[in-house]
């Protein structure tokens, strides 16, 4: 069949967008085929976090490295997303917390990383004046911080057509078939579009693209849930986490709160939406109110929950197909991808044009599951608890 | 069965006698704050807790309680039939306070399990509500409810389903009945094409 662009992008989300971007400025002509409209899960619900500190080991490189790309944007997309460089620490209430923050610094110096510094109480409270007093210490990634998740979005959307790739809204993928010179894609509209190479980047929608063509992968789905209270007079700078127990926090320009960090509700992948889970919600407050009691008197204006693709290690899947030619995999983010898109939609985009990644991507091989491959998490991954 | 009258006083007085048995929530003393199937979340002072129903008869300014509830929503609020029964079943609306005729319509319709019949308003024109991020439709909820306000966010429930919280929540009344470290929910598979 003729062949429609060069490559067809499925999934309009940041991940999406950002690969587009990269693809149409390498020279490729793009499509992006996107279901609903653009940002309209995960990355319109994200909690915009920019963040170093506490990765998964096989993640550092590439957020050290999307870290750069993010104090870069206003040059590469004339807007810089609303980054702001706040700084990101992680709270010790106890001594087993701080024992497992020393833990991990000793496995990341080990590993020749120096980005994460642990602080002791006093430093803590100095850099967090608000914090409760039980709070014995932290560990803090001083270049992290935090942007604007739908103005992200729309800035690599802009970017990526200004570069000359087509974004279809609306367009949702029904079916995916191999042919001659590539694939062609079907759209729910029962129009096709022909393409040599795909990028799955359907979010918590890409295990259902990755059956379509021949490969699986245990990629699964949440609805993570977040707060904004009303606002407060300025207390707190930085994004602050909680060490034993799920939260992340932050105040912004505005002075209103957001609460989040993982507490779960359900989500509904066939009508796109979620419900929240009010008992959650509430366990969610109560750490942000023991760590920060400034809290005491606010109210909470508005929760909701993004739909968020998540996989059993929490570590995405980036990488060819070893089955279908032409297929690239980008999904399965785990509910921390906003900070790595500016730069694994670069790599999806190499991954494509037939480059080799310049950062080590083994670890997130869409293959990674399939039975007798060592799926043991690395030690030292300290991720976010789970809520 | 348990039948739930939520809107400000004088908006839920008539229904004081012809629905003796029903509770009655006053807007002013117990706000609801957020709604789900068969319950409403309420707040008091120092914490929250819930209300169940099996009818719900919801009168006055309460656009974001019902599209939390799923009801069919138009560009002014619940679309409703004749008897005020939105296209959920056992759950109706008034816009403002009821006429002894609206209140025995709703009487009678509850007593015969009577089904809705909503008609759906043709869909409005496309593109003219642009999505609003988090921090802006929190924004929005903080401003004093107004039909203005509400037609905003209903807008964005038009665009990524309900928006939470109906009103504002003291956050301590919320932590207040938090668990310390709830077990954690399980990752949710797909099965389709499995």
């Amino acid at each position: 069949m003729s062949q429609d662009t060069e490559l067809i992008v499925i999934g309009g989300g940041l991940q999406g967008l950002s690969t587009a971007f990269w693809a149409a400025r390498a020279g490729l002509r793009v499509t992006v085929v996107e279901k609903s409209m653009p940002g309209r899960h995960a990355s319109g619900f994200s909690a915009g976090g920019v963040r170093t500190l506490g990765r998964a080991l096989p993640e550092i490189p590439l957020a050290l490295a999307a870290l750069d790309l993010w104090y870069d944007l206003p040059t590469l997309l004339d807007d810089d997303g609303g980054f702001v460089p706040s700084a990101q620490v992680r709270i010790a209430e106890n001594d087993a917390d701080m024992r497992s923050l020393r833990e991990r610094v000793a496995v990341t110096d080990a590993l020749g990383w120096t980005h994460e510094v642990l602080l002791d109480e006093a430093e803590v409270k100095t850099l967090l004046p608000a914090v409760a007093p039980h709070v014995v210490g932290g560990l803090v990634c001083r270049r992290d911080g935090f942007a604007d998740p739908m103005r992200t979005t729309r800035a690599f959307l802009r970017a990526a057509t200004r570069a000359g790739a087509v974004v279809r809204v609306g367009a949702g993928v029904a079916g995916l078939e191999r042919v001659q010179g590539g694939w062609r894609v079907t759209l729910e509209d029962g129009s096709h579009l022909g393409a040599p190479r795909i990028v799955n980047a359907a979010g918590a929608w890409g295990r259902r693209i990755a059956r379509m063509v021949g490969d699986d992968f245990p990629l699964g789905f949440n609805a993570l849930m977040m707060m904004f209270t009303a606002p407060l007079p300025p207390f707190i700078t930085q994004v602050a986490l909680a060490t034993g127990r799920p939260l992340s926090f932050k105040q912004v320009a505005s002075g209103h709160v957001m609460i989040g960090g993982g507490p779960k509700g359900v989500a509904d992948l066939d009508t796109g939406l979620t419900t929240l889970d009010v008992t959650r919600l509430a366990a969610s407050a109560r750490t942000a109110l023991e760590l920060f009691p400034v809290l005491k008197d606010v109210a909470i204006l508005h929760a909701w929950a993004g739909i968020e693709a998540i996989m059993p290690d929490e570590i995405p899947v980036i990488g060819r197909s070893s089955r279908a030619e032409g297929i690239v995999h980008l999904c399965g983010f785990s509910g921390h991808g906003f900070a790595l898109s500016p730069l694994t939609g670069r790599i999806a985009a190499d991954l494509v044009l037939g480059r080799e990644s310049p950062y080590p991507i083994e670890a997130f091989s869409p293959d990674r599951f399939v039975p007798g491959v060592d799926t043991d998490r690395p030690s030292g991954t300290m991720l976010q608890p789970a809520g | 069965m348990t039948c739930v009258i939520v809107g400000e006083t004088d908006g839920i007085a008539p229904f004081q006698a012809r629905f003796p048995q029903a509770r009655h929530l006053s807007a002013t003393e117990q706000p609801v704050w957020h709604a789900e199937p068969e319950r409403l979340w309420v707040q008091s002072e120092e914490q929250v807790g819930t209300v169940p129903f099996a009818r719900l008869v919801v009168v006055g300014e309460a656009a974001l309680l019902c599209a939390a509830l799923g009801c069919q929503m138009g560009r002014a609020g619940p679309l409703t039939d004749a008897n005020h029964q939105t296209s959920r079943r056992g759950i109706f609306f008034l816009p403002g306070r009821p006429d002894e005729a609206a209140v025995e319509r709703i009487a009678i319709t509850i007593a015969h399990d009577l089904p809705p019949f909503v008609e759906r308003e043709p869909p409005g024109p496309v593109g003219a509500v642009a999505r609003l991020e988090p921090l802006a439709v929190a924004m929005v909820l903080g401003q004093p409810e107004t039909t203005a306000r509400d037609a905003e966010l209903l807008g964005q429930v038009a665009l990524t389903g309900p928006i939470a919280f109906c009103a504002p929540v003291k956050l301590a009344a919320l932590a207040a009945i938090g668990a310390e470290r709830p077990a954690p929910y399980p990752i949710q598979m797909d099965q389709e094409g499995a």
